[in-house]
Order: structure tokens, then C-alpha cells, then sequence
């Protein structure tokens, strides 16, 4: 049991770390992100609009379907077990 | 563009990496609000400090529900008392029966229908007025300084603007959600997310009121100008969708606001510092009656934002926020933060706000938020100097229980 639980401990932790790497990933798009738009916006780039309607349309449904995702893997079973 | 939306996503870059995570993993499972995390790091004096000011902020929802009336009113011609009254008992309804997890879920459908439909406003602005550089020459023929970095803003001004980015480290909202994610990793990747799709997001209502000041110019105020824009540039159903967006922007809101104000009053003041031993049952009862009496207030005090609601944000939200930051910063980086600093940062600044903005009217030409964060430093950093001692903040945190 102790063993088992440490190996959980292990695989926690490396998770965690995987994540920590995509969230820096994440903030170097954000800075870079934000630059382009910067630069798009005071140019007038006509791809902008266009960039924009396709993230803008794609973020919120991509977000659901993760969203529900996580729903069916149980993520509010250990809160109403709580409960 | 370059005053807010850039700036806002790019400073709040520390929140979403450190601070966000910082306050997830290594703060106590007792710290449930931001009242609590003042007890945390300071005490309870300062934890009803801001308990108490978090409470006028509700006034905000009132000027949101505004906004989301005046949408149904433009489109479907219905008074727009008894619109404002619809959306407000809704609203009232699912926050006081589904509490957080009701939240959770109806601000993901909600972002999923905001997201889309501003998407197809970017389409309709291409399509309707031609592409990007076009817009910008009809732009440039009518107020060209829209189309500079500074936009009419001061310099002061624009300052002002950057740092309202500080806005979410000082947001209850913020620290519900760090409270309810699995893990500070966790907060790392979708805080971020949320970063990156917010510039866009509002890239897209830049654009839009921009496009809107110009090609709308004589609207009566700049909400119709908006949504001529609007109905101009989207087909019917678009139309719909886009409506859908802004009521569930001001739902989202305004119902996650109701949650925490009513945990304030029932949690963090009831039950903190007049029934301790409340049970988990009266407190929820207690949490349901206080979030009716939000909704019908706030619904009568739609009243004070009739003439629009663009200072609303400004003039009931920003105290909040100028009161709170440097405490909670400090509070979460500074060694040598002392609860009597955090204590009088909180009540002198608050008083400090109030004298400035309406005694006052903002001298100078410096913004009161700028004036307020720039008091509120010296406050707290003479304070903790004149009051601190080495060892006090570690001993008193091992007391601290949330009791």
C-alpha cells in the first residue's frame, strides 16, 4: 500500500511538472500573441479579422467539448461523494 | 488595444504563473474567500475590513443588469424594467439553487456562445465594410487618432488603463477559482489559456467599437452605436446569437458576483464574527436569502445607471480594487508585511478613494486608481517598517485557523 501510494505520489508530481512546462509554453504564446496583435492591429493587416473570427469561433465549442470531457472522466464524483 | 487589452494580458501573466498557483497549493484549505486570505495573511480585523468593502461593489451588478435590459429592450421592444426584472430573477434563480457548481457550468456554455458570436462579428465587420485596411481608412477619414497607440487618452490616462490590469489580482473571482482547481499546475495552464483567449476576445470588441464610433457616429449613445453595428453586419440568426452573448456575459457575471458577496456577508461576517457555530445548512439558507435580496435590489438600482453605464466599473468596482491590491500583494510576496499595515492600507485607502474621486473630482488630471495604489504603497510600506518584528507573521499564521 505504502509503495502503491508512493508510486501515485510519483506520477502526481510528474504530471504536475508536464503541465507546469505547457502553462510556460502557454505564456510564451501570450506574450507572442499579444505582440502580433499589437503589430496587426496598428499595420491594419487584413489576415486579422480573419485570425480573430477563427479563434474567437473555435476557442469556445473546443473548451465544451474538453469541458464535458472531464465531466464523463468524473471530475465532480470526489465533490458529491463529499457531499 | 495598446492601453488595455495588450497590457492587460501580458501583466497578468505573474497571476496566472505564480501568484494563482502560490495561493492554490500552499494556502490553507480553510481559505475559502478573499476575506479569508486576508485573515491568512494578516488578521481578523483586516479580514472585516474587506469583508465590509466588498459589499457596495454589489452595486455594480445593478449598471450590468442595466446593460443586459437595455439589449432586451432594443431587441424585442419589452419595457425595460420588466426586462431588467426578468434577468435579474433568473439570474437570482439558478445562482441561489446550483450555487458554484450551477456557475461552473453555465459560464462554460455561456463563454462557448460569447466566443462564437463574437467570431462572426469579426466575419460580418470583413464583409460588410471590406477588409481591415479598408476599415482603417474609413476610420482614419473620421477620427484618426483612434488609429494611434494612446487612442485620446493622456498619458495619465493611459497609465491608468495599463494598470487596471491589476484588476484580477485584486478579483474574488480570481481566488474562487484558484480555491476550486485541482492544483496550482492546474491554474498555471488554464489561467493562461484564459490569457491568450482574452486578448483575442477583446481584440474582436475593439474592433467592433471602433468600427462602430465611426460608422455609427450619431447614435445617441454608444451602446445603440454598438448594436447598430450589430444588427447591420449579422444576419437574423447571427443577430440572435450575439444578444445570447451579451445576456450571457452579464449572467456570468453577475451571478458568480451574487455568490461571493453573499458568501461575504453569510461566511465571512455572519458566521466569522456573529454565529460561529452556524451549521453548513443555515449557512446555505442563509447564502439563498442573501442572494434574493441582492436580486431585487440591484434591480432597483438600475436606476442610477439610466444615463449609461461606462463610469460604472470605475466609480463602484474600482475602490475595490485600489484598496486591495497593494495588501494582497504584499501580503503574498513581502516579508515584512504586519497586520496593522495590512489593516489601514485596506481602511485608509478605501476613505482615500472616496476623497479623491468625489471631494475632490480626480486633481491634477491623475486617475484615482493611480492616485489610490501610489497611497496605498506608502501606507502599507510605513506601516509594516514602524510595526514590524521578525518572527511575528510566521507565529501568528500558525494561529490563524478560520475560526
Amino acid at each position: 500500500m505504502a509503495e502503491r501510494n508512493e508510486f501515485l505520489a510519483k506520477e502526481l508530481t510528474e504530471l504536475e511538472r508536464k503541465k507546469g512546462k505547457i502553462a510556460g509554453y502557454l505564456a510564451l504564446l501570450v506574450i507572442l500573441i499579444g505582440l502580433l496583435l499589437g503589430f496587426a492591429f496598428y499595420k491594419g493587416m487584413t489576415a486579422l479579422p480573419i485570425f480573430l473570427a477563427i479563434i474567437n469561433i473555435l476557442f469556445g465549442p473546443v473548451t465544451l467539448f474538453f469541458y464535458f470531457r472531464e465531466v464523463r472522466k468524473g471530475i465532480f464524483k470526489a465533490d458529491q461523494e463529499n457531499e | 488595444m495598446f492601453v488595455y487589452v495588450i497590457p492587460t494580458g501580458l501583466l497578468r501573466l505573474p497571476l496566472a504563473i505564480f501568484l494563482g498557483p502560490k495561493v492554490r497549493d500552499r494556502i490553507p484549505d480553510w481559505v475559502i474567500t478573499m476575506p479569508d486570505l486576508f485573515e491568512y495573511l494578516y488578521d481578523r480585523k483586516s479580514k472585516l475590513a474587506v469583508a465590509i468593502s466588498m459589499i457596495p461593489p454589489v452595486l455594480y451588478e445593478s449598471a450590468l443588469l442595466t446593460a443586459g435590459g437595455q439589449v432586451i429592450h432594443y431587441v424585442t421592444g419589452v419595457n425595460i424594467w420588466v426586462a431588467m426584472a426578468v434577468l435579474g430573477i433568473i439570474i437570482v434563480l439558478y445562482t441561489s439553487l446550483s450555487g458554484m457548481w450551477g456557475l461552473a457550468v453555465t459560464d462554460l456554455i455561456q463563454f462557448a456562445v460569447m466566443t462564437v458570436a463574437a467570431g462572426f462579428l469579426a466575419v460580418g465587420i470583413v464583409t460588410a465594410y471590406g477588409g481591415l485596411d479598408e476599415i482603417w481608412k474609413s476610420i482614419a477619414a473620421v477620427d484618426p487618432e483612434l488609429l494611434t497607440p494612446m487612442g485620446h487618452n493622456s498619458p495619465l490616462e493611459a497609465f491608468s488603463w495599463i494598470i487596471a490590469a491589476g484588476a484580477l489580482y485584486a478579483n474574488s473571482q480570481s481566488y474562487q477559482r484558484f480555491g476550486a482547481s485541482k492544483s496550482g499546475a492546474d491554474v498555471k495552464v488554464s489561467y493562461t489559456l484564459m490569457l491568450l483567449f482574452g486578448m483575442c476576445f477583446s481584440a474582436v470588441m475593439v474592433l467592433s467599437g471602433m468600427v462602430a464610433s465611426v460608422h455609427f457616429a450619431d447614435a445617441a449613445a454608444p451602446s445603440e452605436g454598438f448594436w447598430g453595428l450589430v444588427f447591420t453586419v449579422l444576419p437574423i440568426g447571427m443577430r440572435g446569437l450575439f444578444v445570447a452573448a451579451l445576456l450571457a456575459a452579464v449572467m456570468s457575471t453577475v451571478s458568480a458576483d451574487f455568490l461571493i458577496d453573499s458568501t461575504v456577508i453569510i461566511h465571512d461576517i455572519f458566521k466569522s464574527f456573529i454565529k460561529k457555530n452556524m451549521t453548513e445548512q443555515n449557512v446555505l439558507i442563509g447564502t439563498r436569502i442573501v442572494i434574493w435580496c441582492f436580486g431585487i435590489g440591484i434591480v432597483g438600482a438600475t436606476y442610477f445607471w439610466q444615463e449609461g453605464i461606462d463610469k460604472a466599473y470605475y466609480y463602484i468596482g474600482g475602490f475595490q480594487v485600489a484598496a486591495f491590491f497593494i495588501p494582497l500583494i504584499f501580503g503574498l510576496t513581502y516579508k515584512k508585511r504586519t497586520p496593522l499595515a495590512g489593516f489601514l492600507s485596506v481602511v485608509l485607502t478605501v476613505l482615500f478613494y472616496f476623497v479623491w474621486q468625489f471631494l475632490l473630482g480626480a486633481p491634477f488630471g491623475i486617475p484615482t486608481n493611480v492616485a489610490a495604489w501610489i497611497f496605498s504603497a506608502i501606507v502599507y510600506l510605513i506601516v509594516s517598517q514602524l510595526t514590524y518584528k521578525p518572527n511575528s507573521m510566521e507565529a501568528s499564521e500558525g494561529n490563524a485557523s478560520g475560526a
